[in-house]
């Protein structure tokens, strides 16, 4: 076979391959980054996934009774120091809203004992429900990937908002208030 | 080479391939656990680079293969779990992109690159061999057509059935939901624990541990073959793994009293009495079975985790300073509960001095805490002296002011009203903490120990 013949036979073959590996280039460039998609998730917009069990306080919890308020889920472990700095936080958040009921928190367990949860909430104050359990159940299908981790839920029940990180009050409510003027 | 013979050879060769392939490949996961493990090495770990969930150890990987165990132990299928955590995940945790929306280009591109360059090659391959029909004329010629057909259809025919005999290779053995045709598992966990069981009461500590491994193949989930397997790992010294094993049975169930038993001993015999005491309390708050008590009791596990508390408190005592060159309270990392217990130790050694001075320390940074004051007027009550037990009612007074529900308050308060003669206020005092919504147990066994109801019922019957 002459040298013109295999260059042609060459080209031919490397012209698919190309073509999957420009394409290949093109998927991989316009997907989201690693950290665009971290600060994403799957259940926003989305019914909020169930957070069901006992609280610490041996008191059964069930995430859907409160649909029509405002639910702030938060993931927490009580040896976790963002979870400790940003708790004061919740509580003044949870004391804001706690008169008009229109706005509640719930904490879920996150790889932590119940015993340790109870001196922390002893330790640090607030009275809202702590699931113990079912808060793997509620971790996973929530999608979190460290604490502290919280979700919004509005009051039809969907996921609308998720930090990453220890939250504020006037953080909560800015994304409250912000939902709640939108159309 | 005889046709005939060539598909005896293909027969042999297939069937050998098969029985050796069946004997060596592990094929599909044959048990519940083999089942979790393949499917948490499918999922990559969220916040980990490069690592599976199998693979990693951060929470949130144990965290999923927990929930996958349950998962599978429920008998939810493959595609459920995979749903599950791509629902909360997103489709990166997944290793193995479903072939629908964008992933599946994952797949098609490559078939598409391989059809692609076979389509070039089988064209210019045929333009060759047109070319050679033309020159090819001789007999010679057909004759080596024949044999190259003989032998396609040899390989055609070995590489078929080599296929086929791989695919039931594979399947055979393996156990699938409502996979009634691959065989069913005839024997379940709790039988597998009854074996256990059964083997432990004979003295088999080598088969009841096999039994429960066995149990645990089957549902890796099952707390109680986690809790037994993990205390006969204690028993037999190795006192790390048994850890792991207790940790996930009281992950799987919280509530398991067994779990929380055999967990608070394993701490003590690896010195750790705080954590002990904490898995004490749980246990406690669980309305245990008998037999747990029993074994409890046995074990002298709530006077070891005291001696194991009171010993820890006492060295953190005498590590601080003198008096007059302590710290303030709140500066060092002790915290009220640890005061208590180290008050309680140096009283139990029978330094009740040095006792009530170390809370009045305490209550310099904590002036208002009901539970120092209550322990303070606590050790002044059982001093035994008359002026220091009417000392110990004004502090008790002063903690229930602060905080009227004070478990600890009202019960003692409710020992020293009677040590007064004063039986009604007693009584009142022991109505309100049975009116709590939660009784710490300690207080709980505190009044049963003491006879402190039968006493105050006594001048009420008399």
């Amino acid at each position: 076979m002459n040298s013109g013949g295999r260059h042609r036979r060459a080209a031919w073959i490397a012209l698919p391959v190309a073509l999957v590996v420009a394409l290949l280039v093109v998927v991989l460039a316009t997907r989201d980054s690693a950290f665009e998609r971290n600060a994403s998730s799957p259940i926003l917009g989305g019914l909020a996934p169930p957070v069901v069990g006992l609280t610490v306080t041996g008191e059964p919890f069930d995430l859907d009774g409160w649909r029509g308020r405002w639910v702030v889920v938060n993931f927490f472990q009580s040896t976790c120091v963002p979870c400790i700095m940003e708790h004061p936080e919740l509580v003044a958040f949870d004391e804001r809203h706690s008169a008009a009921g229109d706005a509640r928190i719930v904490s879920v367990v996150f790889d932590d004992t119940v015993e340790n949860v109870r001196e922390f909430f002893a330790a640090h104050g607030g009275d809202w429900p702590v699931l113990a359990t079912g808060a793997r159940e509620a971790a996973v299908a929530y999608g979190v990937t460290g604490v502290p981790e919280s979700y919004l839920v509005a009051p039809s029940g969907v996921v609308v908002w998720k930090q990453l990180g220890g939250v504020t009050a006037d953080g909560i409510d800015d994304v409250i208030t912000r939902l709640s003027a939108a159309p | 080479m005889s046709w005939r013979i060539a598909g005896w050879i293909a027969a042999v060769v297939v069937a050998a391939a098969a029985f050796v392939y069946g004997a060596l490949d592990e094929g599909p996961p044959k048990t519940n656990a083999d089942r979790v493990h393949a499917l948490a090495e499918d999922f990559a770990c969220p916040v980990c680079a490069g690592q599976s969930v199998a693979e990693s150890d951060v929470p949130v990987a144990r965290e999923i293969r927990r929930q996958i165990a349950v998962w599978v132990d429920e008998g939810r299928s493959d595609a459920y779990i995979r749903d599950q955590l791509v629902a909360a995940y997103d489709v990166d945790i997944d290793y193995n992109p479903s072939g629908s929306g964008i992933t599946s280009l994952v797949w098609i591109l490559p078939v598409l690159a391989v059809g692609g360059i076979g389509t070039v090659v089988v064209v210019m391959l045929r333009s060759d061999r047109r070319r050679a029909q033309a020159e090819a004329v001789s007999s010679m010629a057909a004759r080596r057509r024949r044999w190259r057909n003989a032998a396609v259809w040899t390989v055609a025919v070995v590489v078929v059935a080599g296929a086929a005999g791989l695919l039931v290779a594979r399947s055979s053995g393996s156990r699938s939901i409502d996979g009634s045709i691959t065989g069913e598992i005839r024997v379940t966990s709790r039988e597998l624990i009854f074996e256990a069981q059964r083997r432990l009461g004979e003295g088999d500590m080598e088969g009841a541990i096999a039994a429960y491994d066995e149990a645990l193949e089957l549902q890796p989930s099952n707390a109680e073959a986690l809790t037994y397997r993990g205390w006969l790992t204690s028993r037999r010294g190795d006192l790390d793994t048994a850890v792991g094993y207790l940790d996930d049975a009281i992950a799987v169930d919280p509530a398991y009293p067994d779990a929380r038993l055999f967990r608070a001993i394993v701490a003590l015999n690896q010195g750790d009495g705080y954590v002990a005491a904490a898995e004490l309390a749980v246990f406690d708050s669980l309305d245990p079975p008998p037999y747990a008590e029993e074994l409890l009791a046995q074990a002298g596990v709530r006077e070891r985790v005291i001696e194991a508390r009171y010993a820890a408190a006492l060295q953190v005592v005498d590590g601080l300073a003198a008096f007059e060159e302590r710290p303030a309270f709140h500066e060092t990392a002790l915290g009220v509960e640890d005061a208590l217990v180290a008050a309680e130790a140096l009283a139990a050694r029978g330094d009740l001095l040095e006792a009530v001075q170390f809370l009045d320390w305490v209550l310099e940074s904590r002036p208002s805490d009901p539970d120092v004051g209550a322990g303070r007027g606590w050790l002044l009550v059982r001093s035994g002296d008359p002026e220091l037990l009417a000392l110990g009612v004004e502090y008790l007074d002063a903690a229930l002011t602060a905080d009227s529900s004070n478990a600890r308050g009202l019960v003692y308060r409710a020992f020293a009203r009677l040590q007064h003669g004063d039986t009604s206020g007693a009584r009142n005092d022991l109505s309100a903490f049975d009116a709590l919504q939660h009784q710490p147990p300690d207080l709980v066994r505190l009044i049963d120990a003491q006879g402190l109801r039968d006493a105050i019922r006594a001048p009420a019957n008399g």
